[in-house]
């Protein structure tokens, strides 16, 4: 019965995030980019961040469980989100001209958002956890 | 040239290319007019729809 009740939750999340649902931070409207858009953001990220962008555009738990694949030292998602949120400061005016190219809003509206809240945009801008709702 | 089979724990990256020819044969749908959660979800339904075209 659980079972059975997990199983529907799940197709409602995909059937959700089919949807391209709407996401709200800060008084600002955020719908998942289309593909190429999505890739374009993707690349944008990296140059503007380096090999670090992986923090923004892989899902942390990915993240976690590469590095305990790999052996080395395992930094947990609290820590691998505090290290994005911190790159999200270090490049604030570049990372806002850039969300600012993919989402029609202002490099000055998006200022008004969080460096949380602007992870959390760029999360759901790229899909990166389409199913966690 | 010769593809690479995947090793254990390695997940074979998606060619986009081909996905692209796949939608849009199977589904009439653009690449470009979907989400990358969206294109992932027709690609996974693709083994469905070759067996009920099959009848299986």
């Amino acid at each position: 019965m659980a079972k059975r009740v997990g199983a529907d939750a799940l197709v409602e999340s995909c059937v959700e995030a089919l949807g391209r649902p709407e996401r709200v931070l800060g008084g600002l409207s955020f719908r998942p980019l289309l593909f190429g858009e999505q890739r374009a953001l993707e690349r944008g990220l990296q140059e503007l961040l380096g090999e670090e962008a992986f923090l923004l555009t892989m899902p942390l738990s990915f993240t976690v469980r590469l590095q305990q694949a790999q052996g080395g030292v395992v930094m947990d998602e609290g820590l691998l989100r505090a290290r994005a949120l911190a790159l999200l400061r270090t490049h604030g005016e570049r990372v806002l001209e850039l969300l600012a190219l993919h989402t029609g809003y202002s490099v000055e509206q998006l200022g008004q958002l969080t460096a949380g809240e602007l992870y959390e945009a760029v999360q759901h801008l790229l899909e990166v956890n389409p199913l966690a709702g | 040239m010769a593809r690479r089979a995947p090793v254990e724990g390695e997940r074979e990256s998606v060619d986009w290319l081909e996905a692209a020819c796949l939608l849009r044969a199977v589904y009439g749908l653009e690449l470009h007019g979907l989400t990358t959660f969206q294109a992932m979800v027709y690609l996974a339904g693709l083994p469905r729809v070759v067996a009920l075209t099959r009848g299986l």
